[in-house]
């Protein structure tokens, strides 16, 4: 990786990076020279992934770290500036899902689904936007998703969660562009995830969404790689509030 | 309110690809509200069978849309009689499925000239009367196509595109006077789209079940968010795209 992709000596934060996607956005910032700090809940995925990255020489740090808490989020972000001086790249990634008709939907279940996906990016970007805008720019990418852009039965509060997740996105690309941050998304269609594993368990659950997506397959997570590393850097220079959905053409056809 | 805002009465419509589907059910709706419908069509024994069963204000116009000499003297015409023109209803148009790698350039333009530059033929030569006419309107009929296409629809999908995009340019450039929005509708029971409903013996089905309201969506039920756009309850409202799809857009 060279040129207007390379990241060397980047630092990246990720969270929820100790499975699924945000372990291989992890995985793929470190392998284009970004220094990653994987923040995720528990620490052994963590410790994983970061194993992973070591072993293929790249350099990762864990930081366990609960994002829906502004305290956790403030000593992450404490953390990565007293080890590396800097942030460049934020990646919000931590996500979780729930199926449910919204009459079965609890008080928790809502408001976990907005902690996690909005309330949690929300702590992240404040905490590390001052360090951003005093070094003269940086990069935000939040993970989005499809359910952002389609109505879907029985995943309600998620849907909701990354509709906002997604207007979060645009319009804090306003609000920082001019300081030279730029601020995307990412909207996944369905990858083969551990997040998915319900939907990938039922045959016809599954073949049901194949039949919708015009590529004919889901996403392999790794398919991700190259378009976090693009938001990610130089290359993206002038790209901001943009969603891009890596989905195999499900979100544009129908 | 609905009564009052959706007024109709005596408004002048010039309403294109009027001798079938949702042409021919706006043309029908406009009249049964008191509208004065010039029904132009290419067919026109159509277009005259269907202003005979109207009223006796109703008159009919054989032009191709595509063809610009032929709508300057439809739309002259339409003037004379009807004493000027209120609305403009671009209706017509025309569908080709057909894999891209199949699709002859003279299918790709046969598409484009009805769907996308008739629009702009007729929209062009009714300015001038449109301009005399108190809140005068123009509704474009777009697709769901040109929102999120299927496959087998690229020349359709991409002159509907054509058209949700003149529709916003029309809407900028003819601002404080006339207003121009476009509707946007998914399955709907036309001749146009009669071939879908046979093909479930050699393709796949229609898949209804991704159409929240679970059924094809009536003619009749276009014409009404028509009507709407072309009286004064959209008076702030210009360059939109509504969906008529029972849901198909956002499912």
């Amino acid at each position: 990786m060279s040129g207007v992709f390379d990241l060397t000596d980047k630092i990246a934060v990720v969270t929820g990076a100790g499975r699924g996607l945000g372990a291989e956005m992890a995985k793929a910032l470190a392998a284009a020279g970004a220094r990653v700090t994987l923040a995720g809940r528990s620490p052994e995925p963590l410790e994983r992934v970061a194993t992973i990255i070591r072993d293929a020489g790249g350099h990762a740090d864990c930081a366990p770290c609960d994002i829906t808490r502004a305290d956790d989020v403030q000593a992450l972000v404490e953390g990565v500036l007293a080890r590396n001086g800097r942030i460049d790249i934020l990646v919000n990634n931590a996500g979780i899902n729930s199926w449910a008709p919204l009459t079965d939907v609890t008080d928790s279940d809502w408001h976990r689904m907005l902690d996690t996906h909005m309330t949690g990016p929300f702590l992240a970007c404040r905490a590390v936007l001052p360090g951003m805008i005093a070094q003269g720019g940086g990069k935000i990418v939040n993970t989005v998703s499809v359910a952002a852009q389609l109505g879907r039965s029985n995943v309600v509060p998620y849907s909701a969660a990354k509709g906002g997740l997604a207007m979060m996105t645009r319009g804090l690309a306003a609000e920082v562009a001019g300081k030279n941050i730029q601020v995307n998304g990412i909207g996944p269609g369905y990858f083969l995830t551990e997040m998915n594993r319900q939907i990938m368990d039922d045959q016809a659950a599954y073949e049901a969404r194949v039949a919708r997506i015009p590529a004919g397959r889901w996403g392999d997570p790794d398919e991700l790689h190259g378009t976090i590393v693009f938001l990610a850097s130089r290359a993206s220079d002038y790209v901001s509030g943009q969603v891009i959905f890596v989905d195999g053409g499900l979100s544009t056809s129908f | 309110m609905a009564e009052e805002l959706v007024n109709m009465q005596d408004r002048r419509i010039l309403v294109t690809g009027a001798g079938s589907g949702i042409g021919a059910a706006v043309a029908r709706r406009l009249a049964r509200l008191g509208a004065r419908v010039a029904c132009l069509d290419r067919d026109g024994a159509a277009a005259t069978a269907l202003a005979e069963t109207l009223q006796a204000d109703a008159i009919a116009l054989a032009a191709d849309v595509s063809d610009e000499i032929a709508v300057a003297r439809a739309l002259a015409e339409a003037d004379d009689k009807l004493g000027g023109i209120d609305g403009v209803v671009n209706s017509a148009g025309i569908v080709a499925m057909k894999p891209v790698t199949e699709l002859s350039l003279d299918a790709w333009r046969a598409v484009i000239d009805v769907n996308l530059t008739g629009t702009f033929i007729v929209s062009q030569a009714a300015i001038p009367y449109l301009r005399k006419a108190t809140n005068p309107a123009i509704v474009n009929i777009s697709s769901a196509q040109a929102l999120s296409p299927i496959a087998g629809t690229s020349a359709y999908s991409a002159s509907k595109g054509g058209v949700l995009s003149l529709t916003r340019a029309l809407a900028a450039e003819l601002g404080p006077q006339i207003r121009v929005n476009s509707i946007c509708p998914g399955l709907i029971d036309t001749p146009m789209n009669e071939s879908l409903k046979t093909k479930a013996d050699d393709g796949p089905p229609v898949p209804l079940d991704r159409y929240a309201l679970r059924r094809w969506g009536d003619p009749d039920e276009v014409a009404a968010t028509i009507v709407f756009l072309l009286s004064s309850a959209a008076s702030y409202m210009t360059g939109a795209s509504l969906a008529v799809d029972g849901g198909r857009t956002y499912h």
